[in-house]
């Protein structure tokens, strides 16, 4: 299905290429997942594919991009093809499907690849009906793109895409951003493709263990080339024990939200949270995309109005401060990388909230450079922060909100876009700021990691507070709740 | 968060219409607005645009509380036509005494001047409310989609259909962008134009970072899926173009062939209306 031989890339003005001299076959109807270290070129290949890298016109005509090698779909050389004109061989679904979808309804949404074709409407409609029973959504027809949910907002896009009966599904980082429930819906999605429709499917992934019942073939791709990977992240880390609890809930919170209740657009999101962060602990805050995690977070920095309840940051009445000031106490990282970065470089962007907090500079400058360091991203100090890639640019986002040392962390999705080496910095860097004696709330919804980073789990369900208990006997009892994607066989030693 | 930008949805005669003769229709509303300077038809004009709302199912309620401003605009243009225009019958005058001023401010209120004020006021209210009934019962998306049907090229058609998409996300990153800032310490508040700058700077950069890294992904997307492939497309969406659109449009093109050959029609019309009103009045009074 897919032959890629001898393929090589340069980046331009760069002396050593990214992919060198790669060679892949596909057969027919088949899942190969590709996984590689940040940088390692997946982005790069899948860009080659769909036609993306380089751009029309400046394939070895210019000093842009330099190409060799050969990628041929079903016999077809895409090579020096405009993307568009790939459209019905291959398909490109990426991480974030907000960025995707380019209209307001699902029927629209699914119809716009066949009225680019020129297809008649009746047969634009049979297309349609046909494209969204293959990812079993049919109930979405008549739905507007702006109420799915993250899990039917990737359904739909997978749908468009059907629609243009590609004979190669290139997936990028599809889950990322996705809580267990909907990374479920999309295994599922992707087994039904393959097995009903033989769709091949080729994904890129840094949580390999998520499609491991569905992958064919793991490769690696190392050095500019695929090697054979036998070894899932999950089988790395499993082996590894969580960390023991050095608190006891003796000691004071440092973070304590209380009966707290939020409404947002007419609605009620959180309702009734009792919530303790002790010092020395790092708590997963797990829970599906909408069950109000971020909103409870920006609770937290009194970022939004509170119907009820109290929030106490070190005893002190959150509500009752402005963001500015609790700013002081609380390192705060967001989902998006790009909307919380200011700075013209690297290094002036994590001395940002030292420089307005009016800290001293000096310190801050030496704790920047060693966390700098810590996180891999030494040497981009002088660079513009958005050249960095997404992984780079969540570890600058880290780094910028533990530079002035607050006591309490709420970190949102840090663990997006890393390949395991980074996951493994960042699990230590946090377990270190913990025994430092540092309350930190991760949200994240990898429950292996909640396992081997976190001391204890919340969980939240329709903006109540589920369970808040020891990382184990939390995931021990959501596995019995039968909660979508948190079974033991997910997250077990 | 379903973008709306001002329509409501209903199943009212005027929603039910093609959006293309909603445009032709406030075209044309538009243009007599302006053209036509006759107190008395711009008065009728004003009466069909409020039956019109209320045939919407947009009751005077909602064109009380929407129109507020429009309206207080209105007696303000019409206040200050009515005591400083002075042209035609002098109705009345006075002389308002200012202190240090031998003279003192003198208003007078003329025939010209009501006159003038009542239509430019009128004028004014007709063209923002007609305009806020097109938004209030015309789907955006409905009104791209039927435009790219009739002939306007595609790729101007997703413009509109992509802002009117991707607007919301903005609005929801800029308050992400702001509350970041807070985050890190940066205080919003502060005055002087270092802190304007600083402000600017803040929110300039991240947004245009997201953006540009959105614009990316969704060009990546449309192109996988053949956007732009050929010159013309088809559409799954059917023109709904009936029997009232039909005699509608007919009967705009009827109108617009009167005016040309008798461009004063709409103005006789009006004062023969007029005329027949006062009659009317005078016989019942």
């Amino acid at each position: 299905m897919l032959d890629i031989s001898g393929l090589t890339f340069f980046y331009p003005g760069q002396a050593r290429p990214v992919i060198k001299g790669l060679s892949l076959r596909l057969p027919p109807g088949s899942i190969t997942l590709v996984t590689g270290r940040s940088g390692s070129g997946k982005s790069t290949l899948a860009g080659l594919i769909m036609g993306t890298l380089p751009r029309e016109g400046h394939e070895d005509t210019s000093s842009t991009c330099k190409v060799e090698g050969s990628i041929k779909v079903k016999g077809q050389e895409m090579r020096g093809r405009n993307p568009y004109s790939r459209a019905g061989l291959v398909g490109l679904v990426s991480q974030d499907p907000d960025s995707q979808l380019c209209t307001m309804s699902v029927k629209d949404e699914i119809a716009f690849g066949p009225e680019n074709l020129c297809l008649p409407r009746k047969k634009i409609a049979q297309r349609s009906k046909w494209a969204l029973g293959t990812v079993k959504a049919s109930n979405l027809m008549e739905r507007s793109t702006f109420s799915l949910s993250g899990g039917e907002k990737q359904k739909v896009t997978i749908a468009s895409i059907m629609a243009m009966k590609p004979d190669l599904l290139v997936l990028d980082e599809p889950t990322a951003s996705m809580d267990p429930s909907s990374t479920m819906q999309l295994m599922d999605v992707v087994e039904r493709l393959r097995d009903n429709i033989g769709t091949s499917m080729l994904i890129f992934e840094h949580r390999t263990h998520v499609f491991r019942s569905q992958v064919d073939h793991f490769l690696e791709l190392k050095d500019g080339r695929l090697v054979r990977s036998d070894q899932l992240i999950q089988d790395v880390m499993v082996q590894r024990k969580g960390p023991t609890i050095t608190t006891t809930t003796k000691q004071k919170p440092l973070l304590s939200i209380k009966d707290l209740w939020v409404n947002r657009e007419e609605r009620n999101v959180l309702k009734g949270v009792n919530l303790d962060i002790y010092p020395g602990q790092i708590t997963a805050l797990m829970g599906d995309n909408g069950s109000g995690k971020t909103t409870l977070a920006l609770s937290c920095l009194n970022m939004i109005p509170v119907q009820k309840g109290r929030v106490l940051v070190k005893e002190k009445d959150a509500i009752k401060m402005s963001t500015s000031k609790l700013a002081l106490d609380i390192g705060f990282v967001f989902q998006n990388p790009n909307s919380q970065i200011f700075g013209s470089t690297v290094e002036e962007e994590v001395l940002i909230g030292p420089r307005s907090l009016g800290m001293d500079m000096e310190a801050s400058m030496v704790k920047a450079n060693e966390l700098l360091k810590d996180l891999d991203l030494h040497r981009y100090r002088n660079h513009s922060p958005q050249v960095l890639s997404h992984g780079e640019k969540r570890r600058l986002n880290l780094a910028s909100a533990l530079v002035h040392d607050p006591g309490i962390l709420i970190l949102d999705e840090v663990f997006v876009g890393q390949d395991l080496g980074f996951m493994e910095s960042i699990s230590k860097l946090l377990q270190k700021q913990a025994e430092c004696g540092k309350g930190i709330l991760l949200i994240l919804h990898d429950p292996v990691l909640a396992r081997i980073i976190c001391h204890r789990v919340a969980f939240l369900g329709k903006g109540k507070l589920l369970l808040h208990e020891p990382v184990g006997q939390g995931l021990e009892k959501l596995s019995k709740m039968c909660i979508p994607g948190y079974s033991k066989e997910v997250w077990g030693e | 968060m379903m973008p709306r930008l001002g329509y409501e949805p209903g199943s009212s005669v005027l929603h039910s219409l093609n959006p293309i003769t909603k445009l032709l229709l406030l075209i044309c509303t538009l243009v007599l607005a302006v053209w036509v300077s006759e107190v008395s038809f711009q008065l009728l004009l004003l009466l069909a645009i409020i039956l019109s709302f209320i045939t919407a199912g947009l009751g005077p309620v909602i064109l009380v509380r929407r129109a507020r401003f429009v309206t207080m605009f209105s007696l303000l243009i019409l206040l200050s036509y009515t005591f400083f225009v002075d042209i035609g019958d002098v109705l009345a005058s006075l002389t308002i005494p200012i202190p240090l001023s031998d003279t003192g401010l003198s208003l007078t209120i003329s025939t010209g001047g009501v006159e003038e004020g009542f239509i430019v006021a009128l004028r004014f209210l007709n063209i923002i409310l007609s305009s806020m009934l097109f938004v209030r019962v015309t789907d955006p998306t409905e009104l791209a989609y039927m435009l790219m049907r009739a002939g306007v090229p595609y790729r101007i058609g997703f413009v509109l259909i992509l802002a009117l998409r991707f607007v919301p996300l903005f609005d929801l990153e800029f308050s992400q962008v702001q509350n970041a800032q807070r985050a890190r310490g940066i205080a919003l508040e502060g005055r002087g134009l270092r802190h304007l700058y600083r402000m600017v700077k803040y929110s300039f950069v991240p947004m245009l970072a997201s953006t540009l890294s959105r614009v990316d992904m969704l060009s990546d997307s449309m192109e996988a899926r053949g956007f732009g492939m050929y010159r013309k497309r088809t559409y799954l969406r059917e023109a709904r173009f009936g029997a009232l659109d039909a005699l509608l449009v007919v009967g705009l093109i009827l109108l617009a062939a009167a005016l040309f050959l008798d461009p004063l029609l709409l103005t006789n019309l009006a004062h023969g209306t007029e005329q027949l009103l006062m009659r009317g009045l005078g016989q019942t009074l």
